[in-house]
């Protein structure tokens, strides 16, 4: 039986599962094409990239516009009859377990394809003027479109180890990605530290997935989330653990405290692959995760959403008080991004799925859009540091302009995106009765305004600190920066309240279902307060750092009290992961273990050495020097012969290897004999 | 009367027998000029054993036993002769220009690695303590003289020494086990041992006896703490003979393990699991803690299989704690591993040998920059190096994943933790294997470095073969992983599964 045959057959049966949803027709059965399109343009660039005018550019850009042209087909047919359609493959039996690839098209998943289409397209085409004159333009299209595939991976997976699959793809294409100017070594260990700590929270995906599949006896996500609805098999006793687990590696990937650190340092990468990374791939893997998962959360592991909702609110106040202090402009939008993500686990922590969806959404356009403007001005004055910058309005008008429109849309003023997706959340807190969150989401909101508003009047107010004459951008920049202008505008327009909720019809529309909260209207008092704490932000922006052109920068230099150094020092927690994990395990604990090789053990070894020789000095003396045979002295003699010549070698440790050897095998039969 | 032979069933051992006859004989008679011809024939040889292996696969007779049940040759036997004689395939491919560089012994260096990887063969079939046991040395022995075949270095002789006096007391603690056994059950053969020690499992002497010989066979796969040999004689043997101890030799320890535990002790898994529980979870944490400090590549290579030894422990450990099909599972999962550990390890030492001529040192330092001026060198060392960390879609991730499955079925409290311990090994591991990725590709090329010509010179032909051999299958394992499963699978046979 051949795969289409397979494909049409799958299809009938999905539809007798899913009476009430559409199953997408051939766009559905052929979706398959968004994974595979972008692996076979890497190996194309790979193979043929150099051969190219533009080093293999076009096939990257090429690959992601038919990526976001079938994106918005799914999309919109999602929209106007709602899709639930999956198909899987078996690859392998492992056991009683199924490998299997597969894709996924319904609510969620056509969402994201979407933002990873359009985002990929368009960053890709800004990319194309960005690395002109690069130091290996093919290798980066090649990376770059790994990255964007390896994210397509995930989001189409129908179960955990695909998910698993495309997760670690992600990972090592951005390792790739962040030091790609590796000549710099701080680029080089920038793409380390992301990937290690990454790994490191992937320990919690791994075994969680394996928690979560075992009782079910699948790694379907569809089948544990049957489970989980119908509440069958054993997966009641591990839901929590299972859940809790998953939760880990999405807080490396999401950059949720305390593992967010990797996220600034990444930034160490040519902006575009900041750009998507923040906008579209990457951090958004760990949150879209939660939304898949989502049913599992929403009841049967409620009690999992309380560390969720906890973490995401630290790191909302705790990233966004840090981008206040940065002199970089990638790192303010860095810190920003870290904060915004925490809106959005805090959102799926406090029970809030669409909210948090929605704020993934608005946030990709404006997000993207400020990592592209800044790249644009980077590209310009060829440096990060705001220090380096002041004045470029003018020289730099479609720069400014659509910064300006990111940063309202950012800053959650009405009627852009981020007003919209923003306000969901706040109001879910609200509704959900989390007081203390509520709170600190206001002021987050707060904190977010003054720091965009700061970043404006320091690189677009003022006078130029810089060297060279700044100028706009090429247009193969620039028009990408004004499409994402006109989302960020609009973004949020597609879930009004009361008015129009596309939205939440759109990502509503999958295979298991839960009960969710939608408000009628406007949470208006909420509105209010959150509108408020915005103006306010942009307000004290504009005090400190506009009024007075001559002193702007130097303003910048004012010192909070007790906070600044340790938001300076950033919580220390770096200090505190190298000097606390690393060094240790790098330095002493590898060196004792090494020291441990080869002195403990050859001490205990010395040890049994030393009375085997005085053992056999007994033996000598009393035993053998009262004739017993003189074989047995022949022996010895050869013996110590062999030894001696051991000795000459330089390989006296043999000895004691061999002593380790038997005290190994002697020790466990002891535990045996007496534990077991 | 003659026993009954089966002469098909035994022809793979007999044709590399009479290949390694043949190399000696080639070798008395062949002018010094000439001698690159014993390679052609090693080549040839093993290849030619591989037909007969593929007759028995099809042949639809079932198991054919003989000799009183002491040489089987069942599902599992066949296939890790399959994998020995493509192990051994990749090997003497690696070794052909090594060795003709060196300019001596071509002859002998052949006919032994031969006679080892005859042992081997006979190893998968054997299924009594005696057999057992001739097969074991039959694959040692020759490893001996092989690690100190670089005559003239101090480092190779005390390689061969080292291995020879701690080989000959792993040797003595095995027998001493197995004596025990046959004395305690008054059988040779493992079905009958099964039998009469299923009521033995409690006695000390019993308990004594099958740790004794875990001992044994975990000095032969170097799990710690029997693993001392291993760095020092990895580095100072020729690097293509410490490519077959560390997969050949090692797979060979793996496969006596299975066999005599699955088969013979089934009944007392509930000693030999704890007792594998510990040297996996010390083989993989100290291997790999040791390994982040290791300057020199073979030298890490060396912890790192002692590390990827403790992996393939793992399964072993959930045998004791689950039921008939939870001990298939880790059966195959153990031998899942094996197979996929055997190709991504050849191929890491085939680049290390390819490597080491282009950089002129085995200092990791001094690879920096490797991968500007040898790109397909360098992205096929990325390819093995990341398939040991066990990086999707590369090979080394299916067995990484099959290894957690088999720890994670078990569902024991204590399987979990051991299936915890080896996440995050993985991920220390992650650090060394990156570190040299990083260092081939993005570090300065050293001062130190050799002239042009050396650098971007050509790698051997035949080396080049091994290279791309087991890159295909990393690769293409990783995508469609029931290439590999499909044979493993195959091999629950022995475990009742």
């Amino acid at each position: 039986m051949n795969t289409f045959t397979n494909l049409v057959l799958a299809a009938a049966e999905e539809a007798e599962h899913s009476i009430e949803y559409g199953d997408g027709g051939i766009f559905a059965e052929w979706a398959w094409l968004l994974v595979i399109v972008p692996f076979v343009a890497f190996v194309a660039i790979v193979f043929f990239g150099k051969r190219l005018p533009r080093q293999g550019g076009e096939i990257a850009v090429g690959a992601m516009a038919f990526v976001f042209i079938y994106a918005a087909i799914l999309f919109v047919i999602n929209t106007v009859e709602g899709v639930v359609f999956e198909h899987s493959v078996e690859v392998a039996r492992i056991g009683s377990f199924a490998i299997e690839w597969g894709w996924v098209v319904d609510g969620l998943s056509s969402m994201m394809y979407l933002v990873i289409g359009l985002l990929a397209f368009l960053i890709f085409t800004y990319a194309l003027g960005y690395m002109e004159g690069d130091v290996r333009p093919t290798w980066f299209f090649a990376a770059f479109t790994l990255f964007a595939g390896s994210m397509l991976l995930l989001v189409s997976a129908p179960n955990l180890i695909q998910l698993i699959v495309g997760w670690e793809g992600v990972g090592l294409a951005s390792y790739l990605l962040i030091g790609h100017w590796w000549e710099d070594k701080e680029n080089s260990s920038a793409g380390m530290k992301a990937f290690y700590v990454n790994k490191v929270a992937d320990i919690g995906l791994v075994i969680g997935a394996f928690v979560l599949a075992i009782p079910v006896g699948s790694f379907r996500i569809s089948d544990v989330l049957d489970a989980v609805v119908g509440n069958s098999g054993d997966i009641e006793a591990v839901a929590f653990w299972g859940a809790a687990l998953l939760f880990i590696g999405a807080m490396g990937k999401s950059a949720q405290f305390p593992l967010h650190v990797w996220l600034p340092d990444a930034m160490a990468g040519p902006t575009p692959v900041s750009a998507l990374m923040h906008a579209a791939t990457m951090v958004t893997a760990g949150v879209y995760l939660l939304g898949r998962m989502y049913p599992l959360y929403a009841e049967m592991a409620a009690e999992a959403r309380v560390p969720v909702l906890i973490i995401g609110t630290i790191t909302l106040i705790i990233a966004g008080l840090l981008a206040v202090v940065q002199d970089d402009i990638k790192k303010v939008l860095a810190y920003s991004t870290v904060s915004q993500l925490g809106y959005m686990v805090a959102a799926m922590g406090a029970g809030a799925y669409t909210a948090g969806l929605f704020h993934l959404w608005t946030h990709a356009f404006f997000k993207g859009l400020l990592f592209l403007g800044a790249g644009s001005v980077i590209h310009s004055v060829h440096s990060n540091n705001m220090s380096d910058m002041g004045g470029l309005r003018k020289p730099m008008p479609v720069t400014f302009g659509t910064f300006v429109a990111g940063t309202l849309a950012l800053a959650g003023i009405f009627p852009l995106a981020g007003f919209f997706s923003k306000d969901e959340i706040l109001a879910a807190f609200n509704y959900e009765g989390y007081t203390a969150v509520l709170v600190i989401g206001v002021v987050g909101a707060f904190v977010t305004a003054f720091y965009m508003a700061r970043t404006v009047f320091l690189t677009f107010y003022g006078t130029y600190k810089g060297h060279g004459r700044p100028h706009e951008s090429p247009r193969v920049m620039t028009m990408p920066m004004v499409v994402l202008a006109g989302l960020a505008v609009v973004g949020g327009w597609v879930n009004i309240p009361g008015l129009y909720t596309g939205f939440t019809d759109w990502v509503g529309t999958r295979a298991q279902t839960f009960a969710e909260h939608h408000a009628e209207s406007f949470d208006w008092p909420v509105v209010a307060i959150g509108l408020t704490a915005a103006f306010l932000g942009i307000v004290a922006g504009y005090f400190l750092y506009y009024r007075d052109e001559e002193t702007q920068q130097a303003r910048d230099s004012f010192r909070i009290p007790l906070l600044w150094p340790l938001l300076e020092h950033k919580y220390y927690l770096d200090d505190l992961y190298m000097n606390g994990i690393v060094t240790p395990i790098k330095g002493p604990i590898a060196r004792f273990v090494d020291w441990t090789n080869s002195y403990v053990l050859d001490g205990i070894v010395n040890a049994a050495g030393f009375v085997t020789r005085a053992l056999a000095r007994f033996v000598y003396q009393d035993l053998d020097q009262r004739g017993i045979d003189l074989a047995l002295n022949g022996v010895a003699y050869s013996t110590d012969d062999l030894a001696g010549r051991t000795r000459l070698l330089q390989t006296g440790k043999v000895q004691q290897y061999a002593g380790a050897t038997v005290i190994g095998a002697v020790l466990l039969v002891i535990g045996f004999v007496v534990f077991g | 009367m003659a026993p009954d032979i089966d002469y098909l069933a035994l022809a793979p051992e007999i044709t590399l027998a009479v290949t390694a006859v043949v190399v000696l004989l080639l070798d008395l008679f062949l002018p010094r000029r000439q001698k690159y011809w014993t390679a052609i024939v090693a080549v040839l040889g093993v290849s030619f054993a591989a037909l007969p292996l593929i007759a028995l696969a099809v042949s639809d007779v079932g198991d054919r036993a003989m000799l009183g049940g002491s040489f089987v040759v069942d599902d599992f036997a066949l296939v890790l002769k399959g994998l020995f004689v493509i192990a051994g395939y990749l090997v003497l491919l690696m070794s052909v220009g090594y060795v003709e560089s060196d300019r001596y012994y071509q002859g002998e260096y052949y006919f032994l690695l031969l006679m080892s990887i005859l042992g081997s063969m006979v190893l998968a079939s054997s299924r009594d303590l005696i057999t057992l046991f001739i097969a074991v040395e039959l694959v040692s022995q020759p490893m001996y003289l092989l690690a100190g075949w670089r005559k003239g270095d101090l480092r190779s002789n005390e390689a061969s020494l080292k291995y020879f006096l701690l080989g000959v007391l792993a040797s003595a603690l095995l027998l001493y086990g197995m004596s025990f056994v046959y004395g305690l059950t008054g059988e040779l053969t493992f079905a009958g041992i099964a039998a009469e020690g299923a009521g033995k499992a409690g006695e000390p002497a019993f308990i004594m006896a099958i740790l004794f010989i875990i001992a044994g066979f975990g000095f032969k796969v170097s799990a710690v703490p029997f693993h001392f040999w291993a760095p020092d004689t990895y580095e100072g043997a020729p690097t293509p003979v410490a490519a077959y101890l560390s997969v050949s030799s090692k797979a060979a320890g793996f496969v006596a393990l299975l066999v005599v535990l699955y088969s013979a002790f089934p009944d007392a898994s509930g000693v030999w699991g704890p007792a594998v529980w510990i040297l996996a979870a010390l083989s993989m944490t100290l291997a790999n803690l040791t390994a982040l400090r290791q300057t020199n590549i073979v030298r890490l290579l060396a912890y790192s299989s002692v590390a990827q030894a403790g992996f393939m422990l793992v399964p072993f450990a959930a045998a004791a704690t689950t039921d008939a099909v939870g001990l298939g599972e880790a059966f195959a999962a153990t031998v899942t591993y094996i197979v996929i550990y055997a190709f991504m390890n050849l191929g890491a030492f085939a680049v290390v040998i390819a490597g080491a001529r282009k950089t002129g040192t085995g200092d990791i330092e001094g690879w920096g920059g490797l991968g500007s001026y040898a790109p397909a060198l360098g992205a096929l060392a990325a390819v093995f190096f990341f398939s040991l960390a066990g990086i999707p879609p590369l090979a080394g991730w299916i067995a990484k994943l099959v290894m957690f499955g088999a720890a994670m079925g078990a569902g024991s409290p204590w399987m979990i933790a051991l299936a915890v311990i080896a996440a995050i090994n993985a991920v220390i591991a992650l650090v060394y294997y990156a570190r040299v990725v990083k260092t081939i590709w993005m570090d300065p090329v050293p001062a130190t470095a050799p002239e042009e010509e050396v650098r971007t010179a050509s790698v051997a032909g035949s080396l080049g073969l091994a290279i791309g051999l087991s890159a295909a299958v990393v690769v293409v394992a990783g995508f469609f992983p029931s290439l590999v499963t499909f044979f493993s699978d195959a091999t629950k046979v022995l475990a009742g599964g």
